[in-house]
């Protein structure tokens, strides 16, 4: 109990942090601005809740996909008829996870434009590896004579499936949504260089004018996403059961 | 009941796992499938419940053919123990034993009902239907296995090394429990095992395989009196009549009333027959008082022990 009232307290704390951070800017701003001097070179164009949305837009657009492709993927390959496809697969997943995203875009934007949809694709791609991996890792480790009982007990495959392999699996699926939505949150800040906003304006424009606070501005909240997202992961986290014998 | 004829199974090249194999087991009786390890016998066992396919041959389980039966029906009318056990992690031990009920969609209070029933017939307790597998030792866990294969009162059961992974005083206390169920509840069992001295004790009957055949059947006293091939000598073993020996109680040989045995030479009257002779020969005596309660209930000789082994028990031919 004490353990999930301090999970809770956690989630709390970030949720705290990141409103202020993107509500209340100003407090930190002033102090900012001594210590690092301002150029408002750029004009900020839209307010920072808006470019928080965008982000938090394009990190769960991109996580769902990739959610539902690594999923869909994994358990394909369970299939006979396609299980020779598995390591293949798994081979590109890992492929695409070592292209810098920077160059994903790169060829993205030459074949559909600029905006949110060449950002989101390389976000899918960025996020399938984990998701994909920890579902066909977590099936493969449902021990074999826990499947063997759910057949010999008159389970169809999709019971089995369901009732048993998926629930046992859920744990290392979710551990592979936790990093793909960690890894997004911070890829995401890309899509500015493609125009698709998020939080990345704010860093890249920072960048560009060497203007620390403005980088400040962007980077703050962007790390404190990751933060509350992983302690909602945690928190989705029950220890109820051990797997295994 | 259950009935195979020409059976056979190969998985890819070389010798079949399962080749020609013909088997009957009469209703109520708890038929023991013994063999080394490759034997096909797990096989075999997996051929019954259509977990496997067989290349050729037939199955009919209560006379129904196997093949025109869709397999998830079938199976929910077998129970099924496997090694290891294969309890649902995620799932209490109540929900392990609701499985098939579930699947057949029995009401809610009935599954409960039986759930408790099982638990008293395995001898665990009540409270234990709340706990997840992970909580239960090896033993408690086999029990719960026994108890989930059973729920849907299945009239028949295929065990495949029930009690293979747990140590040896506890797989001789699931024996004797195992034996006290099925004597009020008559299944008809196919039990696979390595293990001659559990094949001696669980078995009303005994089919003996090698490399996919059953090359011997008989009974557990045919199968130590009998004469066999040297394939059936070597593996039971020539120790194999003492083994037999614990498939009796010492109340069954006991000769008379009355305690005549020297002081220090006495034994419960339940325990098995092997350990009453195993205190004769530590002991050095031919006589031992029967015990049962603290009371004295009779005396075992060694020649009535002689006698009785020779002559055969009361409860099997």
């Amino acid at each position: 109990m004490m353990d999930k009232r301090r999970r809770w307290l956690v989630v709390w704390l970030w949720l705290m942090l990141l409103i202020l951070a993107v509500y209340r800017f100003e407090w930190l701003e002033g102090f900012l601005k001594q210590a690092f001097g301002s150029k408002q070179v750029f004009r900020q164009r839209a307010a920072l809740p808006d470019y928080m949305l965008q982000h938090l837009g394009l990190v769960m657009m991109s996580t769902g996909i990739s959610a539902l492709l690594g999923l869909a993927l994994g358990l394909a390959v369970r299939f006979r008829s396609l299980s020779e496809f598995r390591e293949p697969l798994l081979r590109a997943a890992t492929f695409l996870q070592t292209v810098p995203s920077a160059a994903v875009l790169a060829l993205c934007v030459p074949l559909m434009g600029y905006g949110q949809t060449p950002v989101v694709i390389a976000l899918v791609f960025y996020g399938l590896l984990p998701i994909l991996r920890n579902t066909i890792q977590g099936l493969d480790a449902v021990p074999e004579d826990v499947s063997l009982s759910a057949d010999g007990m008159g389970m169809t495959p999709i019971q089995r499936l369901l009732r048993v392999q998926m629930p046992l699996a859920w744990p290392a699926i979710l551990a592979g949504i936790r990093t793909s939505v960690i890894i997004n949150i911070s890829a995401a800040t890309l899509g500015a260089t493609v125009g698709a906003g998020g939080l990345g304006v704010l860093i890249v424009n920072g960048i560009r004018s060497m203007d620390v606070t403005m980088i400040i501005k962007g980077a703050l909240p962007v790390s404190l996403l990751a933060l509350l997202a992983s302690s909602l992961f945690t928190l989705a986290e029950q220890e109820r059961f051990r797997n295994g014998q | 009941m259950i009935r195979a004829e020409g059976l056979t199974k190969s998985y890819g090249e070389g010798i079949p796992a399962v080749r020609g194999v013909d088997l009957a087991v009469p209703r109520g009786e708890l038929c023991v499938l013994l063999g080394p390890s490759g034997c096909g016998k797990s096989t075999l066992l997996r051929l019954i419940n259509a977990l496997t396919r067989a290349d050729s041959g037939t199955v009919t389980v209560n006379g129904r053919d196997v093949r025109n039966t869709p397999p998830e029906l079938l199976r929910r009318g077998i129970g099924y123990v496997v090694q290891n056990v294969g309890l649902f992690p995620h799932y209490t031990v109540r929900r392990n034993i609701a499985v098939v009920p579930e699947l057949l969609k029995w009401k809610k209070p009935d599954i409960e009902k039986r759930a408790a029933f099982l638990m008293e017939l395995t001898g665990l307790p009540k409270n234990y239907l709340d706990k997840y597998p992970f909580e239960l030792s090896g033993g408690e866990a086999q029990r719960v296995g026994v108890a989930r294969a059973l729920a849907a009162d299945p009239p028949i059961l295929l065990m495949d090394e029930p009690f293979g992974s747990v140590d040896p005083l506890n797989r001789e206390r699931l024996q004797r429990s195992f034996l006290e169920i099925q004597k009020t509840l008559k299944k008809t069992v196919l039990f696979v095992t390595h293990d001659v001295s559990e094949a001696l004790i669980m078995g009303d009957r005994i089919l003996l395989m090698r490399e996919g055949q059953i090359v011997r059947s008989g009974t557990p006293r045919e199968m130590v009196f009998g004469e066999g091939d040297a394939f059936s000598r070597e593996f039971f073993g020539a120790e194999m009549a003492l083994k037999l020996l614990s498939r009796y109680r010492a109340q069954e040989a006991c000769a008379r009333a009355g305690a005549e045995g020297k002081p220090g030479c006495s034994i419960s009257a339940d325990l098995p027959l092997s350990d009453a002779f195993a205190m004769m020969l530590v002991k050095g005596c031919d006589r031992l008082t029967l015990t049962r309660d603290g009371e004295d209930a009779g005396t075992l000789d060694f020649y009535s022990l002689l006698r009785f082994f020779r002559e055969g028990g009361r409860n099997d031919g």
